[in-house]
């Protein structure tokens, strides 16, 4: 058969070629723009039962210029805004005796072979106790039945691995939904700071944070960061006029005289904002796709008003 | 113009290259084009080479495999390192009660916590009983507790054998959704030492529906009437 090119002598396999370039630039927008807006273009933000609200919700107005200082600030070349995790495994924790413990610890031995009786003993001798880590979904609730059965009440516990979450970065994974509010969202690439996906979580006071953009070195010793003083102004107080909030003191008034002057740096309203956006950042909400660990509470003691419980243990990360 | 026809070797037909002297030559597999001045250069036709073929099959298999490996079915919910919406269900809250508790929890401490305070022990300086090991709270059936918190509560009424009642609780049948009290239903029991099962959001949503001419408040004795199942 011989194929009839539209008058251009030289390239007689016209439509051919055109055909390869077009399946060829086909398959690949198919595959970069077509299929992950199948999977993702759908997103809205989705009512979470656990709190009965939206996630993601809006952020605060302050918080949303906030996110245009950042942008515009360029804080996404050094910062990162997403937590990846490599995994889940289950621990299982016994969180209370329902048989006394001389009962519980050889139930619990026996089942746990490697772990000797005083061993046991130990553990359980603080609730909640961890008594098997590493397993996965099926097992740990195979083993949290037969524990329940043995007279300790057992809970397996979802635990996400990774080097991102043992640096203490975020709970669980960023997913898609994290950034439906985003807009353009900064997932950032480089990371000679830490990620930010949950700062807002680590840091909550508002005074270090804007301490921190003056002033890195000060608040993190050896930090990369580079001041922001741009967005501070210095301005002159006198002993009596108090030194208001969320100001840092760089040269204190001294005397108790009307005359004596100090200078204070008073951040503007772009650092207040920034602050703001910063600590806006959580993405820790449980969600189908990225559900959060929970190391179990220990059992609050009945009838104790006022009384604080101990704080759980929390499981290290291999 | 000439037609490219003219100057282009018929198919299946060998053409003698100028100069070539032997005739002997002419098989059906040899391809040459015939040349002369004025004529443009066309392209014949090879076969592509199979290792060629071989490696795009190659390629587009492993292409495949990965896709279907890692595409999650193309679910918004499916990121690494999970590969099915499967897998994220085994990691679900077994427990249903959970979610309630959480969402309880919530409700909780914006509704409740200021009469009935965070350790559920009630308020007895203004009149409050405690939440923590009543005999309101304990029973498996919650259709009393239900109600109370539907239409709220008024006048006296005996919590573990203390006489109460100077003061009312207001109804929640408007502030709060099925869900919601279930969920605050769910926490109380389960939370300030009470041991009690989670309440279904079916059942609050059941009773809704049967008070739902009820007006004012409930009385004890009215509560009491009501015969709870084992």
């Amino acid at each position: 058969m011989r194929i009839r090119s539209g008058g251009g002598e030289a390239m007689n396999n016209g439509p051919l070629l055109f055909l390869g370039v077009l399946i060829t630039l086909a398959s690949s927008f198919w595959g970069l723009v077509l299929a992950p807006q199948i999977q993702f273009g759908r997103q809205q933000p989705r009512l979470i039962e656990a709190t009965g609200e939206y996630y993601p919700s809006p952020r605060p107005g302050l918080a949303e210029r906030g996110a245009e200082v950042y942008r515009s600030l360029g804080c996404v070349e050094c910062h990162s805004q997403q937590v990846r995790q490599s995994g889940v495994h289950f621990d299982v924790w016994v969180t209370e005796l329902t048989t006394n413990i001389t009962a519980a610890v050889p139930a619990v031995a026996r089942l746990q072979s490697h772990l000797n009786e005083a061993d046991v003993a130990k553990a359980l001798g603080k609730l909640p106790a961890r008594v098997a880590m590493g397993l996965d979904a099926a097992d740990a609730d195979d083993l949290a039945k037969k524990l329940t059965a043995a007279g300790a009440t057992a809970k397996p516990a979802l635990v996400a691995l990774g080097p991102d979450i043992a640096r203490n970065w975020g709970p669980r994974l960023s997913v898609s939904q994290d950034y439906l509010r985003d807009y353009p969202v900064q997932l950032g690439q480089l990371r000679l700071g830490p990620d930010l996906a949950s700062y807002g979580t680590r840091q909550t006071n508002e005074n270090l944070i804007l301490l921190h953009l003056y002033e890195p070195t000060r608040t993190m010793p050896g930090s990369m960061m580079p001041p922001y003083r741009f967005l501070f102004a210095k301005k002159p107080y006198k002993f009596l006029d108090g030194v208001p909030t969320g100001t840092i003191v760089t040269k204190v008034a001294t005397g108790e005289s009307e005359e004596s002057a100090g200078e204070v740096v008073v951040p503007k309203e772009d650092a207040l904002a920034l602050v703001a956006y910063l600590t806006s950042l959580k993405a820790e909400t449980s969600l189908t796709e990225a559900p959060t660990p929970k190391v179990p509470a220990p059992p609050a003691p009945p009838a104790a008003p006022g009384q604080t419980p101990p704080l759980a243990p929390v499981p290290p990360v291999p | 113009m000439k037609k490219p026809k003219k100057n282009k070797p018929q198919a299946g037909k060998a053409v003698e290259a100028p100069g070539s002297s032997s005739a002997a030559s002419g098989t059906d597999t040899v391809r040459i084009t015939q040349r002369s001045d004025g004529d443009e250069p066309t392209a014949g036709r090879t076969a592509v080479p199979v290792l060629m073929i071989a490696l795009l099959v190659t390629l587009i298999y492993f292409g495949d495999v990965f896709v279907i490996d890692h595409g999650g079915e193309l679910d918004a919910r499916v990121h690494q390192p999970f590969r099915s919406v499967k897998e994220l269900q085994d990691l679900q809250p077994k427990d249903p009660g959970e979610v309630l508790r959480a969402r309880g929890q919530k409700i909780y401490n914006t509704y409740c916590v200021a009469c009935h305070m965070g350790d559920g022990n009630g308020n007895p300086s203004a009149f409050i009983p405690p939440l923590a090991g009543s005999d309101w709270v304990a029973p498996k059936d919650p259709s009393r507790i239900i109600r109370i918190v539907l239409n709220g509560l008024q006048g006296p009424i005996t919590v573990n054998g203390k006489p109460w009642g100077a003061a009312a609780m207001l109804p929640w049948r408007d502030s709060l959704t099925d869900e919601d009290v279930a969920g605050v239903l769910t926490y109380v029991r389960a939370s300030f030492g009470n041991k009690a099962p989670a309440v279904n959001p079916e059942d609050v949503k059941k009773i809704r529906e049967e008070t739902k001419s009820k007006s004012g408040n409930w009385t004890a004795d009215e509560l009491l009437k009501i015969t709870l199942k084992e």
